[in-house]
């Protein structure tokens, strides 16, 4: 369990590991496997959450899931889309669980005085610029989606093989992502010019 | 050149890997235009936002495979359960359990021995989940020996105890019914049977925590057939003179014996306190509840002389708050605090006003006042609010959903805005528009009140709107035009008619603004509302939130607070103001649906 994967094991190809560790599942195919992608899921992990500590355990829940489903991997078709599938599903499972405790959270607290209040916002807006503003203003999905496209280098083709929908289907909601980006841009920049 | 508009998009979704074709056009546009350029440079700012950073993890693979090795531990958990009278593995579609004390055994096991195999048992009689029914191979006996101790002790057993010939107890979850979140659906069958066998084998069958308190002795005879369980305990309740009683996730059958009581004159308070008592629940009881009481009851529950007792003073009732906690309170009182739900079928929003609509209540019950505490739920695919809570909020949620829910694309018979009618008790409406500097901006085409198409910027378009409810005023109308920027500009210092010539009079005027400036929402509202004490509606056009005027000017959280509150102090004459917002996102539409939420008006999004 505990052994480092053999280094022969680091020339086969991610399918055929899959199938070793099927075949052993926790066994230096998967450790191999496991070492070879965690880089990249723990910086897709922190690119979305934006918290390490959190990022390292949507890593470790996302190769839980992996062993967990290692009979359901199709080997006639890529891993890396099924492993971006997994990794974003974790990911936004855990975004959606942050955001409803944060919900509960502030119907629950009192309102702050306006002076703190003020002194907070004061503080946020100077450390977050219009750009971080456009892209907070996108749904996580959406986020999720340009991460793919942009962070991960995806192909529209890989994206709508991890997404299960056809490649239109990619490009219209990229669009929308861009033409919501585009607003929020543009509008904040306006706001701007007003105070002037 | 190429114009701004057209670009905008593409320069954004450049670097983001949504343009496919060539971008030499883009490049010199944006050698060109500085707020292209800026904008470009933007863009490129969020590509590497959604850039991975270069952070590598700790390597992790030591916790990784103990969480592998306790979920395969886990799973590699089995229970085995052995037939008590050979011993033998127990699949459990073979195995049927012993009517009196549910010791599990192959059927043909309990057949050929005749009473149930455990030691001091002997009842006859079994019971078998519905999975068991399938007939197996008879196997090879592994324990002789053990069977002829069984047949030994279960004899005995046998001997000691009196057998029923003619009860039987079968208990099936019903085939073809997928259990729900909350309800389980069974088939019963018994015969003369004792009500905690009956009641043990149900949950047994149904893995759901059943169970009986104070022994309750009656046998009954109940057939059901694709039954919930909770109707199916509630008639073995009735039958067995026992209460069902839900606490938590246990149901429960409760036989409380009958009583003799006897009250001579007494405080209906004190009465009611002893009979509590004497059922071991804590009890509160309402104010209104008083008098005195007398009266004789034989052979009653505790429970129902206390809901007789709380009725001979007064029209109340016994509320169950939980199993060992009651209230007693006036009648009229229960009908305030039930909640129900109810669906509304909104008529003329649909999608993203529907949403608009949803977020407006949420906003509403968040600040307490009619519809506090309303649980309200869009279902978007039937554009249907589901909303929970007591019939006076919901009541309240009716008539605000019926304000809100009008035509917004439509045209109407009367005067309107951006589609939207605008109504106003008093016939008078003041239109409040934003003339700041990004009302230039963001080039579009529209409909021009002539009907032709045109391009123009926001502050074009919101003229186009204005002309065309100008227009669509009734001459009995009585109206006013501002335009405001850090500045309050106004057409006239006072209302005046529609009539023809003062509507020809303010377009020249509206046609003539131009953009510039910042955003002084909150003082040029307020001017509107000082106009005159019969304005009884205000439309509010804006397009970002105010930063100037009230407030610290930062346009941010705190300032827009200060010109809704300024707003809502101004507006001495309960006037509606309907806000129709461009662009509106986060703070600013939050400043807008709560203008409009304050005075009882409508928000909108325009363009």
């Amino acid at each position: 369990m505990q052994e480092k994967p053999a280094p022969a094991l680091a020339a086969l190809e991610d399918r055929e590991l899959m199938r070793l560790a099927l075949e052993d599942p926790s066994g230096p195919p998967f450790h191999a496997l496991y070492d070879r992608h965690k880089g990249l899921v723990f910086r897709y992990h922190l690119r979305l959450v934006g918290d390490r500590a959190l990022a390292e355990d949507l890593m470790q829940d996302t190769f839980l899931r992996i062993y967990e489903r290692l009979d359901r991997f199709d080997h006639e078709r890529p891993f890396r889309p099924w492993l971006v599938q997994i990794a974003r599903n974790t990911a936004l499972n855990a975004l959606r669980s942050r955001k409803k405790k944060e919900r509960s959270a502030s119907d629950s607290l009192p309102e702050r005085p306006a002076s703190d209040r003020l002194q907070a916002q004061v503080i946020a807006g100077e450390a977050r610029s219009h750009v971080h503003e456009a892209l907070a203003s996108l749904e996580d999905e959406e986020r999720a989606l340009l991460v793919d496209r942009v962070g991960l280098g995806m192909k529209l083709g890989e994206i709508a093989e991890s997404l299960g929908c056809t490649e239109r289907t990619v490009r219209n909601r990229l669009d929308a992502a861009i033409e919501h980006l585009t607003r929020a841009l543009l509008g904040r920049k306006e706001e701007t010019r007003d105070g002037l | 050149m190429t114009a701004c508009s057209e670009i905008e998009r593409l320069l954004v979704a450049r670097p983001l890997g949504g343009l496919d074709e060539g971008s030499a056009a883009l490049d010199e546009h944006v050698a060109a235009c500085e707020r292209c350029a800026k904008l470009a440079r933007d863009a490129e700012s969020l590509a590497r936002e959604l850039a991975l950073p270069e952070d590598e993890p700790r390597d992790g693979w030591s916790a990784l495979a103990e969480r592998i090795e306790s979920d395969r531990k886990r799973r590699g958990v089995k229970v085995a359960v052995g037939c008590a009278y050979c011993k033998d593995a127990l699949p459990r579609e073979e195995a049927v359990y012993c009517a009196a004390c549910l010791t599990p055994q192959h059927k043909d096991c309990f057949a050929e021995h005749g009473r149930c195999a455990a030691a001091g048992c002997g009842e006859t009689r079994y019971v078998e989940s519905r999975v068991s029914a399938t007939p197996r191979p008879r196997r090879r006996r592994r324990a002789p020996l053990a069977l002829l101790v069984s047949l030994v002790v279960g004899v005995g057993a046998a001997a000691a105890l009196v057998p029923r010939e003619h009860g039987h107890i079968k208990v099936a979850l019903t085939p073809g019914i997928a259990a729900e979140d909350s309800e389980t659906y069974v088939d019963v069958d018994a015969k003369d049977a004792k009500v905690h066998d009956l009641v043990t084998q149900i949950g047994l069958v149904t893995e759901k925590n059943v169970v009986t308190l104070k022994d309750p002795t009656a046998h009954v005879t109940l057939v059901r057939r694709a039954s919930p369980l909770s109707e199916v305990l509630a008639d073995i309740a009735q039958l067995a003179d026992c209460t069902l009683q839900r606490r938590g996730s246990i149901f429960c059958l409760v036989h409380e014996p009958r009583l003799a009581i006897k009250f001579d004159d007494t405080d209906v308070r004190d009465a009611i306190r002893d009979l509590a008592a004497h059922g071991e629940v804590n009890v509160s009881i309402a104010p209104e509840v008083h008098g005195t009481v007398t009266c004789d009851l034989h052979n009653v529950h505790w429970r129902k002389a206390l809901v007789k007792i709380a009725k001979t003073v007064g029209d109340f009732e016994v509320v169950e708050e939980s199993y060992d906690f009651i209230r007693v309170i006036p009648r009229a009182q229960i009908q305030k605090e039930q909640k129900l739900t109810i669906i509304l079928e909104l008529k003329h929003r649909r999608g993203a006003a529907a949403a608009d609509l949803k977020r407006f209540i949420d906003l509403a019950v968040r600040q307490g006042g009619e519809l506090e505490g309303v649980v309200v739920d869009l279902d978007a695919a039937t554009s249907s609010l589901v909303a929970t809570a007591t019939q006076p909020r919901l009541e309240a949620l009716r008539s605000w959903v019926a304000r809100y829910d009008v035509p917004l694309a439509t045209k109407a018979d009367g005067p309107s805005f951006y589609g939207t009618p605008i109504r106003s008790e008093s016939s008078t409406v003041c239109y409040v528009i934003d003339i700041s500097g990004s009302m230039g901006w963001d080039m579009g085409q529209y409909t021009s009140p002539d009907g032709t198409a045109q391009t123009g910027c926001r502050l074009d378009r919101v003229k186009a709107e204005l002309v065309k409810s100008i227009v669509a005023l009734p001459p009995d109308w009585r109206f006013d035009v501002i335009a405001y920027d850090c500045g309050t500009y106004l057409w006239q210092k006072t209302l005046v008619a529609a009539t023809d010539v003062n509507k020809q009079a303010a377009i020249t005027w509206v046609q003539a603004l131009q953009p510039q400036g910042a955003t002084g929402t909150g003082p040029a509202v307020s001017t509107a509302l000082a106009l005159d004490p019969e304005l009884k509606l205000v439309v509010l056009l804006t397009d970002g939130a105010p930063n100037c005027g009230a407030g610290d000017s930062s346009g941010d959280g705190s300032c827009t607070d200060a010109h809704r509150k300024l707003i809502a102090q101004a507006n001495k004459q309960h006037a509606v103001i309907d806000v129709f917002g461009i662009g509106a996102t986060g703070v600013f539409k939050d400043f807008c649906l709560g203008v409009a939420q304050d005075s009882g008006g409508v928000y909108a999004d325009a363009r």
